[in-house]
């Protein structure tokens, strides 16, 4: 914590709050006002407009934390820790919303709440080990714990690209709608899924700047109670 | 009629019940053995037959309840995860305000952030 800290909140993070309120209206305006029902599976589709950039924002919390592991390991600051800490929180919270918006879709199109499907499998895998770094972290703020947990993130980040290719590496049942060969959605479909994904996007990287000065200012106040008590200063409870 | 006659009469009216019966037992034996014809084949077995809705349709899964849940939980997701915040926040604020008792210090000394 060599370099001065700032203390007000960054307008550009003022800006990405605003922002992901000024687009909730029209983002579920397009989704069912303006998105056609989908012939097959009916309005239940309509999940699809969260569920995706809910995934794209699990992958942009895993990288987040573990690009950020590998620079705490690198380079021993705090501040590359904090935010591989939002990393991890913000990336478990979209995971949960995945694996439960997945099998309420899937009920209605498969017939099944879960099968064992690459994709859900490989899923569940990388939610698993970001549920033991933030349990580690919780559980243990010292340096070998720090250690430890930046690398579990690193492994777990091999995961993702799993994640990503399994449906067009393995059979499965998940499905394949946004591929390199275009998307198989009609056109009216668009413009509801570019601004979901616009508002989870910004969502997502407004939550991980946020917990991240949260964290550093924890870290802060943690440094300060350590150096005071070192010095006595710090009065005894009562 | 001569008693020779109706000796010779019944002699013939047994061997004919006698072939009877032999031969109702031979039918049924030989359909006891043959199997085939008793259960279905596997594709008989599960055939089905597609008929037209009557009145409403009434889908098996309703969509709606699960479209439902599932925007709930994104909003649950949000705002819960905006509630932590928030609440990591007011603690920090209480430590601060317990630091500058014990201390002395003021409050922007400490609630500083590099992110």
């Amino acid at each position: 914590m060599n370099q001065p800290l700032e203390s007000r909140t960054p307008k550009l993070l003022v800006g990405l709050l605003w922002l992901a309120v000024l687009l909730i209206a029209p983002t579920l305006y397009a989704i069912f006002a303006i998105a056609p029902v989908e012939q097959q599976m009916g309005v239940v589709q309509k999940i699809f407009y969260f569920h995706v950039p809910s995934a794209n924002a699990m992958y942009l919390g895993f990288v987040v934390c573990a690009v950020s592991s590998a620079m705490y390991l690198a380079k021993r600051d705090d501040k590359w820790d904090a935010i591989a800490v939002a990393g991890a929180e913000v990336g478990m919270a979209f995971t949960v919303a995945v694996l439960v918006s997945g099998p309420l879709w899937a009920r209605k199109a498969w017939g099944v709440w879960w099968t064992w499907d690459p994709r859900l499998t490989t899923t569940m895998l990388a939610g698993m080990v970001f549920v033991a770094y933030l349990v580690l972290r919780a559980f243990g703020g010292g340096e070998v714990e720090k250690r430890f947990a930046s690398g579990l993130a690193i492994i777990g980040l091999l995961d993702i690209p799993l994640i990503k290719y399994s449906v067009q590496r393995w059979r499965g049942t998940h499905p394949t709608v946004i591929s390199d060969k275009g998307g198989g959605i009609h056109p009216d479909m668009v413009p509801a899924l570019v601004l979901s994904f616009i508002l989870i996007g910004v969502i997502a990287i407004a939550f991980i700047w946020l917990r991240a000065r949260a964290e550093r200012v924890r870290q802060s106040i943690e440094a300060i109670e350590l150096e005071a008590a070192s010095a006595g200063l710090l009065e005894e409870k009562a | 009629m001569p008693k020779s006659s109706w000796v010779s009469f019944a002699h013939a009216a047994l061997v004919a019940c006698a072939l009877w019966l032999s031969a109702q037992l031979a039918a049924s034996s030989a359909h006891a053995q043959d199997g085939e014809s008793d259960t279905k084949s596997a594709a008989e077995d599960r055939a089905t037959s597609f008929k037209a809705v009557e009145g409403a349709v009434k889908e098996d899964v309703p969509g709606g309840p699960l479209l439902i849940g599932a925007y709930g939980l994104i909003l649950a997701v949000v705002v819960g995860y905006s509630v932590r915040l928030v609440r990591l926040q007011q603690r920090a604020q209480d430590d601060l305000a317990r630091l500058e008792r014990q201390l002395g210090v003021s409050r922007s000394d400490v609630s500083r952030s590099d992110v």
